[in-house]
């Protein structure tokens, strides 16, 4: 037997090319954050907020990515932010190649927060670099106080959580004392939003940390 | 699960660096993963053998180092020199 030393990391054509994007976003200028979630936690519902809030004052792009249908591209386009659509088709998670040419339909120069909406999944995007400055990660409370334990990864990875739907609380088992205290178990440095996209609390401290963001980077 | 995805990129990387001539000589890609890397070793070992089946690198099979973090690495390859020449 003959041994050929190699060492070379398998995601390192991904790494590199998400080195590329957050290049090209320095360049820009730009935020970049990349949203992530189990299907439904409320990605979409956020960024519209978000998209609405920050009108007149931060120039939004999006990049949506999906197993199938463009359904929230157009939620998002509707709102009047541009947008380009990733269909994965069936793929469970974004690729930093597949940004890479999504962002050729995006005018980088007139952006100031890009957000990458990433397939409703909560295991598998936690490990595919694909540029940005942060991971975002929402939970919603119908989901249990647990999840961080259940699916650290995510949790770890993330520079923020925001936990959505707080106007179901009075309906739910959810403590969020303890979905808050799991999370900054799995990592203590994570940054927290409550919030409900359908009352509206909590986005102003969202939004007003967001534009913070974009600032520093175009200071 | 994406590990059809990583037994692909595998594959690339042992192309990378085994010479075509010597790719039938190839018997074990040696791994290094993470409990943290969020990948099924038996679902990777699955995918790998469909990803190199009917290619010249089909006597290929995986052997994984199991570490902590978040590691995913191609550590070595290991061939059989009699089986090399002419294989
Ligand atoms: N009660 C309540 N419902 C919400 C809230 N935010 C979102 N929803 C609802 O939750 C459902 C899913 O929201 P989406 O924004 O589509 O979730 P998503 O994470 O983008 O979903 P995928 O992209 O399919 O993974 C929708 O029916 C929303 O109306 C909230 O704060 N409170
Ligand atoms: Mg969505």
């Amino acid at each position: 037997m003959s041994v050929i030393t190699i060492e070379r990391k398998v995601l390192e054509k991904n790494d590199a090319i998400a080195a590329r994007n957050r290049q090209l976003f320095a360049e820009a200028r730009l935020f970049a954050v990349n949203v992530v979630s189990s299907p439904g936690a409320g990605k979409t519902s956020l960024l519209e907020q978000t998209i609405h809030r920050l009108k007149g004052r931060v120039r939004v792009s999006v990049v949506e990515g999906d197993v199938q249908t463009d359904l929230d591209a157009q939620r998002v386009a509707s709102y009047g932010a541009p947008v380009v659509q990733i269909v994965t088709n069936g793929g469970c998670h974004l690729e930093a190649p597949l940004v890479r040419d999504a962002l050729g339909s995006l005018d980088l120069a007139q952006t100031d927060l890009l957000v990458i909406e990433n397939v409703g999944n909560l295991v598998c995007p936690a490990n595919y670099d694909l540029g940005e400055a942060m991971k975002v990660v929402v939970l919603s409370t119908t989901e249990g106080d647990d999840k961080p334990l259940k699916y650290p990864a995510m949790f770890r990875n993330a520079s923020v959580l925001v936990v959505n739907k707080i106007d179901l609380l009075p309906y739910l088992p959810c403590d969020i004392g303890a979905l808050i205290r799991n999370a900054h178990q799995i990592n203590p440095a994570l940054r927290v939003f409550q919030v409900s996209c359908t009352t509206g609390a909590g986005l102003d401290d969202w939004c007003s940390w967001l534009a913070a963001q974009v600032a520093a980077v175009r200071a | 699960m994406h590990e059809f995805g990583i037994a692909q990129g595998i594959l690339d990387i042992v192309r990378a660096h085994v010479p075509p001539d010597q790719a039938s000589a190839v018997r074990e890609v040696r791994l290094r993963i993470g409990d943290r890397a969020g990948v099924l070793v038996e679902s990777l070992e699955f995918c790998f053998g469909a990803a190199v089946a009917g290619s010249p690198y089909a006597s290929a099979v995986l052997a994984v180092d199991r570490v902590s973090g978040d590691d995913l690495q191609v550590v070595h390859v290991e061939l059989d020199e009699d089986a090399e020449v002419g294989a």
